[in-house]
C-alpha cells in the first residue's frame, strides 16, 4: 500500500484527519500534525534549518534559486595528517522552487559534533529517484511532501526577516538546550496550507534546569503564516491551589 | 482503519478517493499507537471498566495482528492536551480512579534503541486521584519532580506528551483513603520533597545511615510526611510512586512500621533484574518478555522477537533520535548497550538460569517507571491495564 505516491498522499491525508479537531456535524478547522511521527528525518530537518537560520540567512539571500537542499553528514579520515572527506554517508532531500536555472548553489558546514553539511543543489536524475524518508525511514532518502513545505515555511521566514532566532534569544535572556527531544508541531488550514510550525524542546532559559530526564523546557518557538518568528512560554492553563482541592475522605467530612 | 488498507491495495490511483469517503467513519482514529508488539499490552491483562460515559472521549481498541497484544484506547481532544480540560474529561468519563497510576508512554522510541525497547517506551509514572475545587471534579497527578504534580498541565511534562498508560492497582476503598491522606499530607508541604536524578541508585542504596532497606525507605517517607523528621525526601518518579503505594494499609494518624506493605511481592520489594522463566515474577528487564507470554506467543516467536526487535539498536544514527528521546534517555541507553547485548545473549541461549543469576548479580533491586507495566503484563501484585490516554480527537 505504501510504495506509490499516491500511497504517501493517502497516509499523509490520514495522518492529518487523524488530528481533525471536528465535531461532529461541523466545519473543520485548523489541524495539528506533528512531524515526528509523520516523518521523524524530516523533523530533524526542519530543526536544523531552524537552528541555523542565522548562518543560512546570507547565503539563502543571495541565491537566486535552487533546486533542492541536502543536508548530508560526511565523516573525515585523517591520511598523513591531511583531512579528507570520505563522502556522504547520510543524505536528506527537500524539493524548492526554483527561481532561476544558473544558481551554482551554496555549501554551509553546520555547528555541531556531527559535522553535518546543509548543500542547496540542483535536483538531478541522481535525487529524484530516492524514496521517500517517511516509508524507507533510513537515509539516503528524499523528505516527505508535509517536510518540504515546512522547510520551504523556514526558508521563506530566513529570507523575509530581519530579526531572526538568534537575537530574539539574546532579547530573552536564552540558550539553545540539548538536553530535551525536539518537536515540530505544524498547523494546516482545513484546505491544506501550512499556517504555522512550532518547535519545542530547542530553547531554554541561562539559568533554567530542567529536572527530570524527559522534561521539555517551557519556551516554544514559532513560525507564523504572517511570516513572524516568535519565542512564546508555555503555561499551565489553570493552576490548582493543592490546598483548594478536596479529596474524598474530605468530602465526607 | 482495515477500510483504508484494502482502498490502498486495490486501488493506488484512488487511494485519495478512498480516503475521502472512508474518512468520516474513522473519527478518533490516531498513527500515535502503531507501535511494534511487545510494547503492547496483553488482552488478557486488561481490567474490566465501565462503558465510558462522557461526550468527549471516544474508546476504541487496536491490536496487533493477532489480536492477543493491543490497547484499548481513551481519545481525547487535542486541543485539550497538557490541559486542566484532559483531567476534567478524564473524570468526567469515569476512566480515572484514585489510586491508578499513570505511565507517560513515548511512542517515538519505538523502533530506535534496545534500551527504549526493554522500557516499553515508558519513561515517567505518578499516581492519580479524582478531586473536587468547587464544582469540577478532575483528575489530580502526585509526582516527583512535585511540581508536576497537577491536573495534566504542567507544561514541563504533559505539555508533548501524547500517550498515557493506565494501570490499576487492586485496592479496597480504606487502601484509597490512606493513599490520599498521604497525598494531602505530602501536597500541605511540597518542600519537604526533592526529585533524585539518579534512576540507577534507588535511596537505600545511597549510604543514608537509617535507609538500608527498601522497607526503610517507605517509612522514611512517612517520617518526612508526617512531619517526624525533617527530610527531604529525595526520589525519582518510580520509586515515589513505589514508596507512597508502600503505605496503602498505613493511616497517617496511626502509623507505625508494621503497616508498611511494599507493593511488588518480591524478597525486597522491588524488582530483581531477571526472574528466571518468569516463574513467579518477572523483573525490571521483562517487560516485553512479559508482553509476549501473556499473549501466548510461542517460545520460537517470543525469542525471534526478543533476539531480532526488543534487544537490538535499530537506529544508529543520532539525527534520528533527537526527535525521539531526551539526551539524557539516550545516554542512559548508549551506556547499557553492553547489557543489551547481554539480555540478547541470554534470551538467544534459551534463558539460561545461570545466566540470570550472573546478570542479576550486578542489578540492584530498583522500581522503574516500567516497572508498574511490567507486574501488570505477568499478571502479578493485581495490577491490571485500564487503557491508554491520547489526544487525537
Amino acid at each position: 500500500m505504501f510504495k506509490c505516491g499516491a500511497g504517501i498522499l493517502f497516509v499523509t491525508a490520514i495522518l492529518f484527519s487523524s488530528t481533525l479537531s471536528v465535531a461532529k456535524g461541523s466545519e473543520p478547522t485548523s489541524q495539528e500534525v506533528i512531524l515526528n511521527y509523520v516523518d521523524p528525518l524530516g523533523a530533524y530537518f526542519s530543526v536544523e534549518i531552524l537552528k541555523n537560520m542565522s548562518l543560512i540567512s546570507s547565503s539563502v539571500k543571495s541565491s537566486s534559486g535552487f533546486h533542492a537542499l541536502q543536508l548530508s553528514r560526511t565523516p573525515t579520515i585523517i591520511v598523513k595528517s591531511k583531512v579528507m572527506e570520505s563522502g556522504l554517508s547520510t543524505t536528506f532531500i527537500v524539493d524548492m522552487p526554483s527561481k532561476a536555472g544558473n544558481d551554482p548553489g551554496w555549501r554551509l558546514t553546520l555547528p555541531g559534533a556531527q559535522a553535518y553539511v546543509l548543500e542547496a543543489v540542483e535536483a538531478n536524475e541522481v535525487f529524484m529517484p530516492l524514496p521517500f524518508c517517511a516509508i524507507q525511514k533510513t537515509p539516503p532518502c528524499k523528505l516527505s511532501e508535509t517536510s518540504s513545505k515546512v522547510v520551504l515555511f523556514e526558508i521563506q521566514h530566513i529570507t523575509s526577516q530581519s530579526v531572526l532566532l538568534d537575537s530574539l534569544l539574546r532579547e530573552r535572556d536564552l540558550v539553545w538546550d540539548d538536553q530535551s527531544s525536539k518537536r515540530v508541531i505544524t498547523k494546516w488550514s482545513a484546505n491544506g496550507t501550512l499556517i504555522g510550525v512550532e518547535f519545542t524542546g530547542l530553547l531554554r532559559g541561562k539559568g533554567e534546569r530542567i529536572v527530570a530526564p524527559d522534561a521539555t523546557s517551557t519556551f516554544v518557538v514559532g513560525l507564523s503564516i504572517d511570516g513572524r518568528v516568535s519565542i512564546r512560554q508555555r503555561e499551565a492553563d489553570e493552576a490548582v491551589n493543592p490546598n483548594a482541592i478536596l479529596f474524598s475522605f474530605e468530602e465526607q467530612k | 482503519m482495515k477500510a483504508f488498507y484494502i482502498c490502498g491495495v486495490l486501488w493506488r490511483s484512488s487511494c485519495v478517493l478512498c480516503f475521502f469517503l472512508v474518512v468520516p467513519e474513522s473519527y478518533g482514529s490516531s498513527d500515535v499507537l502503531n507501535v511494534s508488539s511487545f510494547m503492547m499490552t496483553p488482552k488478557a491483562t486488561w481490567a474490566d471498566v465501565q462503558d465510558v460515559t462522557g461526550v468527549n472521549v471516544d474508546t476504541t481498541e487496536t491490536f496487533a495482528e493477532d489480536g492477543s497484544l493491543g490497547f484499548r484506547v481513551f481519545h481525547l481532544r487535542s486541543s485539550v492536551r497538557g490541559k486542566k480540560q484532559a483531567a476534567l474529561d478524564l473524570a468526567a468519563a469515569g476512566i480515572i480512579e484514585s489510586g491508578d497510576i499513570l505511565l507517560s508512554f513515548r511512542p517515538l522510541w519505538d523502533r530506535t534503541l534496545a534500551y527504549a525497547h526493554m522500557q516499553l517506551g515508558i519513561s515517567h509514572s505518578s499516581i492519580a486521584f479524582v478531586v473536587r475545587e468547587g464544582d469540577q471534579r478532575f483528575v489530580m497527578t502526585l509526582e516527583s519532580p512535585i511540581s508536576y504534580s497537577s491536573p495534566l498541565n504542567y507544561p514541563e511534562h504533559y505539555a508533548d506528551l501524547d500517550a498515557i498508560h493506565v494501570v490499576r492497582p487492586t485496592l479496597e476503598h480504606d487502601q484509597k483513603t490512606n493513599l490520599e491522606r498521604w497525598a494531602r499530607l505530602i501536597l500541605n508541604d511540597p518542600e519537604r520533597f526533592r526529585f533524585f536524578g539518579d534512576y540507577s541508585m534507588p535511596m537505600y542504596r545511597r549510604g543514608m545511615p537509617e535507609i538500608r532497606s527498601p522497607i526503610e525507605q517507605v517509612e522514611y517517607l512517612a517520617q518526612v510526611a508526617l512531619g517526624v523528621v525533617s527530610g527531604p525526601f529525595e526520589s525519582y518518579c518510580s520509586e515515589f510512586v513505589w514508596s507512597v503505594f508502600g503505605l496503602r494499609n498505613c493511616s497517617p494518624s496511626t502509623f507505625e512500621k508494621g503497616c508498611i506493605s511494599p507493593m511488588f511481592d518480591t524478597a525486597s520489594g522491588m524488582l530483581p533484574g531477571i526472574v528466571p522463566q518468569m516463574v513467579n515474577g518477572a523483573g525490571l528487564v521483562q517487560g516485553p518478555e512479559a508482553a509476549l507470554v501473556n499473549a501466548d506467543i510461542p517460545d520460537l516467536e517470543r525469542r525471534a522477537i526478543l533476539t531480532g526487535s526488543v534487544f537490538v539498536d535499530v537506529v544508529g544514527d543520532p539525527s534520528q533520535l533527537s526527535g525521539r528521546m531526551s539526551s539524557g534517555h539516550l545516554k542512559v541507553a548508549e551506556d547499557n548497550r553492553g547489557n543489551m547485548k547481554l539480555l540478547n545473549g541470554y534470551y538467544a541461549s534459551g534463558e539460561p538460569i545461570a545466566a540470570a543469576h550472573g546478570i542479576n548479580s550486578t542489578v540492584t533491586d530498583n522500581v522503574s517507571p516500567t516497572s508498574f507495566l511490567v507486574r501488570s503484563n505477568a499478571q502479578l501484585d493485581g495490577l491490571k491495564y485500564v487503557g491508554t490516554v491520547v489526544f487525537d480527537r
